[in-house]
């Protein structure tokens, strides 16, 4: 490759990544302003506002909900991964009765959105008693369409069945090789699946939005909405407060950057 | 296809396996996903608020929807016209960034983690510091076109302009994300195909014509089908940007970035909530997105064979 | 491998009980409930805190978060055994949680604020003690003529107190107002602007001495709530709603003040638009009582002395308003009733009202003690704004009758306000037909015209 396209190429990459981040940086960068400020002058540079943002983002109902909303994204992440990883087996590993049905039905729960079940599902919430707790934010992620297409997908073009044939002859039981043997072969795609299931169950919005009508059980999307009063949004908190709660979905894709491409590329590119 | 072998009549691998396997998520299944959307379906021809007796209607909620309630079609064309505008620019511009930069050696992941953070990013945050940037008096954006001696627009404030910030996010949100996708997708390609092609005097333009993006297309369609269930699932960054004062209208200006889903929630529980006829709503969602994944995966020409 | 996975399941399973466990709001709290319970009370000062007393906990949902705290503080020093606690629960979504909470069957609040322009849709939910009646027994007769009626229901109940009879005024900015129109007095003002017609006067002038710098008002929907409420046509006659009879005056005075760049382009109550208050770019903002605090005070926190009150050219009218209401299912109704009482009902709690929060409860009689209301105010340049507030306005106050499609209008109202910004071109006429259309489309029960 010639030097000047190289150059060129370097060129065209950093612009896209500065206007990737832009946002992003504005929204550490406005963090540190008075909500007033913001609106005079052109807040490209960190102010001295932070400590006053964190304060009052740390004296209202934050860490609860910081708490409430991890607690949300673990259970769901881990019984969501673990029920797709599961059925994804099931699918791949089985020909028996009824999977081609299977099959349609994940893909199915894929296309619609669970949002549109909403009222029916605060029903019967409410008959199981289970409004008012982190319950109906969780349960509404076990049976992820997203996560089983994931997972099929993923262990029909990157698990090598002869493993599986091999242990099965060893006299493994099914329970012992899943999650001795196969577990392990299909990590990048776990990982992918954690990862986007994590974020996903972090942003959301929609069900928690039906669901929290309680400090208790408010997770971070729905407390930054109501931090201020109704008259004097607060910006410069809320962008805190945002700033403050980016952190592990960070923390979590950086950690995970090598095996989520990898599971990426190995779920969509097989097809 | 795997080359699974037949365990032959061996029932613990036909039966007694596979339902322990697949049992829980057909359980949750039916418990959380499929129970709720049959129970709204039941509640949609009922006339009911959330307290007191329900009043069955008959197909009286469906009529509505079809006759008289413009709000049901106008989302339908919003969100639609929103994934028209913005998707395709992300896919496309995804991927002829990335064929520009497969060939790059240095800093491939720092550029792709980077480049995702905007999908990462927490669409409460998405939708304050797009006002904040398109804001008609204060926004950095028109500050930026006056000092370059244009007028600024009213980007939040025009029907067509707020359905364009929107399209504007969408795109913003998922070009790096497309990027990294078919970043990674080229990297699995083999050199020796290029270099074959190269051999028989095939230009660059040719090869990513006739190489690449055939190659690509298991990713492409992934992408396609994702972006569309993301579009159509559209709710939290239109609603977050313009559901932010004590004055804001639903909808944004002109309720023209009224979703599929926002439509839904305001109907089911806006300021003159019916359960019934938001369920009703929800059907008809429910029909459509099953329509358009439909026609998408026959465009697509692999129906059946995904899996 | 197999035992740690059945490890790791088995303390998600206590994990998940644990969350269960918190939600069942009993009288035995969850450990995290207490821990949400303690935040609540390091976050209120005395408010939550400071008692062991009866246990019971009175839960509020509020918007008006802070004032509420202040509320809560002042009833704890007379009432140390109740505990109060306070949940922020952002304007925009209040309706839509309540009736959510009554649907899903979750817990609701032991006091609900009702937004005055939803009383009559909160009452259709039948969730509410009727204040009328015994234990409680209020005689609406007490309150304020134009205000008396608001929460009785048609079946006579009473679902709530008001807070605050919320007159309402024109603030201006003085040193703009001296600059302008060349005095910053009240009385002087009120006679530069006697009629409707001389905002687009004085507001045309305003636009040609400060070279298309200043603006009279910061955004159309700031007027058009002014102009709404000040108009006391009724929405609803006889079953019908009079859409065009109501909105007419009101979009006719937006497209004459957009025509002649009397009002700017801010969008009303973004945190752009609440900016401008601390600015030297726009003068006069409509101003309920509450709007002090809330929009004045919390936007232009070192404008001390600037501001100024005056009559609108319409007259005094009454904006807005919050009144609370004791929900049927709560098992602390009589706490929650003495927190009302205590607050809204008696001359103390009145004084407090008007001391921290600028609010002026309902009751007629406390009005007689001439020692109630009166006074200089700092803020406001040494002006006695609650006697000009509680004489003048409240003299003037039509009586304005609310009805259960009045938010769904409003809705409506702000959807015109930013629409006629937007198009120069659009007419009054273009707007109030576009207008119509909406309101048919979401008002199915009943004829609009």
């Amino acid at each position: 490759m010639k030097k000047g396209s190289k150059i060129f190429s370097y060129v065209i990459l950093a612009f896209i990544s500065v206007v990737s981040l832009f946002p992003f940086y504005l929204m550490i960068v406005m963090s540190t302003y008075k909500t007033e400020e913001i609106f005079k002058g052109l807040p490209f540079l960190p102010s001295n506002y932070f400590m006053t943002n964190m304060k009052t983002v740390f004296q209202s109902n934050f860490i609860g909900s910081y708490v409430n909303s991890l607690l949300v994204s673990i259970l769901s992440t881990v019984v969501c991964v673990v029920i797709s990883a599961m059925v994804g087996y099931g699918i791949t590993a089985y020909r028996f009765k009824g999977r081609r049905l299977l099959i349609n039905l994940v893909m199915l729960t894929m296309m619609v959105p669970v949002q549109i079940g909403v009222v029916g599902y605060m029903i019967e919430m409410r008959t199981m008693h289970m409004t008012g707790t982190l319950m109906p934010m969780i349960l509404i992620w076990l049976a992820n369409g997203f996560g089983a297409f994931w997972m099929i997908q993923f262990m029909q073009s990157s698990l090598p069945m002869e493993i599986v044939e091999s242990a099965r002859i060893d006299g493994s039981n099914e329970m012992n090789t899943f999650f001795r043997i196969v577990m392990p072969c299909i990590k990048p795609g776990l990982v992918t699946l954690v990862l986007l299931i994590f974020l996903w169950s972090w942003n959301s919005y929609l069900v928690p939005l039906v669901f929290v009508n309680d400090n208790s059980v408010m997770t971070i999307p729905i407390f930054i909405k109501s931090l201020g009063n109704a008259y004097r949004t607060d910006y410069g908190a809320q962008l805190t407060g945002l700033a403050v709660a980016t952190v592990p979905l960070l923390v979590l894709f950086i950690a995970g950057s090598k095996n989520f491409i990898q599971g990426l590329t190995a779920g969509a590119v097989k097809g | 296809m795997n080359k699974i072998k037949k365990t032959g009549g061996n029932r613990k691998y036909t039966v007694f396996w596979p339902i322990v396997f697949v049992a829980p998520f057909v359980i949750c299944f039916f418990l959380f996903n499929l129970f709720p959307i049959l129970y709204s379906f039941q509640l949609s021809f009922y006339d009911w608020s959330g307290v007191g007796e329900k009043t069955f209607v008959g197909l009286a909620n469906y009529v509505r929807i079809v006759t008289e309630d413009k709000m049901f079609l106008k989302s339908l064309g919003n969100t639609l016209f929103m994934m028209v505008i913005s998707f395709p620019f992300a896919i496309i511009f995804g991927l002829v960034i990335s064929a520009f930069l497969s060939n790059l050696k240095h800093g491939r992941r720092f550029f792709q983690t980077v480049n995702f953070l905007p999908y990462i990013t927490t669409p409460v945050a998405i939708g304050l510091i797009f006002t904040f940037l398109f804001d008609r008096n204060t926004g950095m954006v028109n500050r930026l076109l006056e000092l370059l001696n244009v007028n600024g627009l009213n980007w939040l404030g025009n029907p067509r302009l707020a359905q364009v910030v929107i399209a504007i996010m969408i795109a913003w949100k998922y070009t790096g994300y497309y990027m990294a996708l078919y970043l990674a997708g080229i990297t699995s390609i083999s050199e020796d195909i290029y270099e074959a092609a190269r051999v028989d005097g095939a230009g660059a333009l040719t090869i990513f014509r006739k190489i690449t993006m055939p190659l690509l297309k298991p990713i492409t369609i992934f992408i396609i089908v994702t972006s569309m269930i993301g579009g159509l699932q559209l709710f939290d960054e239109p609603n977050l940007m313009f559901n932010v004062s004590t004055t804001s209208v639903i909808g944004g200006p002109d309720r023209s970035c009224l979703t599929l889903l926002w439509n839904f929630y305001d109907v089911a529980f806006g300021s003159t909530a019916k359960l019934g006829y938001g369920s009703a709503v929800a059907v008809c969602i429910f029909i459509v997105i099953v329509l358009i994944s439909l026609i998408g995966m026959k465009l697509m020409n692999r129906k059946e064979d995904v899996i | 491998m197999k035992k740690k996975v059945l490890g790791v399941l088995l303390a998600c399973a206590m994990v998940a009980g644990m969350i269960t466990g918190c939600g069942e709001k009993g009288d035995t709290a969850a450990p995290q409930a207490d821990a949400q319970a303690k935040t609540q009370d390091s976050q209120s000062g005395e408010a939550a805190g400071g008692s062991e007393g009866s246990g019971k906990t009175v839960t509020i949902w509020t918007w008006d978060y802070d004032n509420t705290l202040m509320m809560a503080e002042d009833f704890n020093k007379v009432y140390p055994d109740i505990q109060i606690e306070v949940v922020n629960v952002a304007y925009s979504d209040y309706f839509t949680k309540i009736q959510q909470a009554v649907a899903s069957g979750s817990e609701l609040p032991d006091i609900v604020a009702q937004s005055c322009t939803l009383l009559k849709n909160y009452g259709e939910l039948g969730i509410f003690e009727d204040l009328s009646k015994e234990p409680y027994n209020v005689d609406s007769n007490i309150f304020f003529d134009f205000i008396k009626d608001r929460a009785v229901m048609e079946d006579g109940s009473l679902i709530g107190i008001e807070e605050s009879i919320s007159p309402s005024a024109i603030a201006y900015k003085r040193d703009l107002a001296k600059q302008y129109f060349g005095t910053d007095d009240p009385d002087e003002l009120a006679k530069i602007f006697a009629d409707p017609s001389d905002y687009i006067t004085q507001g045309k002038k305003v636009q040609e001495e400060s070279g298309g710098e200043a603006y009279l008002f910061h955004a159309a929907g700031a007027v058009a709530e002014w102009l709404y409420f000040a108009d006391t046509t009724p929405l609803e006659t006889n079953g019908t709603i009079d859409f065009t009879g109501k909105m007419t005056g009101t979009i006719n005075m937006l497209c004459e003040m957009r025509d002649n760049k009397v009002v700017d382009t801010y969008e009303n109550g973004t945190a752009q638009a609440n900016a401008t208050y601390s600015d030297d770019k726009h003068i006069m903002y409509p101003c309920p009582n509450w709007a002090i605090n809330y929009y004045i005070k919390a936007n232009d926190a070192d404008g001390s002395g600037n501001w100024g009150l005056m009559m609108p050219a319409t007259g005094g009218y009454s904006c807005g308003g919050t009144s609370l209401g004791i929900t049927n299912t709560s098992d602390c109704k009589d706490e929650a009733w003495q927190f009302i009482n205590w607050c809204l009902m008696t001359k103390d709690g009145a004084e407090m009202m008007r001391d921290r929060l600028n609010f002026f409860v309902p009751t007629k009689e406390f009005f007689d003690d001439p020692e109630f209301i009166g006074g200089e105010d700092e803020f406001f340049g040494g002006q006695d704004i609650e006697s000009f507030f509680y004489k003048d306005i409240v003299n003037s106050i039509g009586t304005l009758t609310v009805s259960q499609y009045d938010q769904t209008v409003i809705d409506i109202r702000d959807l015109l306000a930013i629409a006629v910004m937007d198009d120069p071109n659009m007419t009054a006429a273009d707007a109030l037909a576009k207008g119509l259309e909406e309101a048919k489309n979401r008002i199915t029960d009943m004829e609009v015209k």
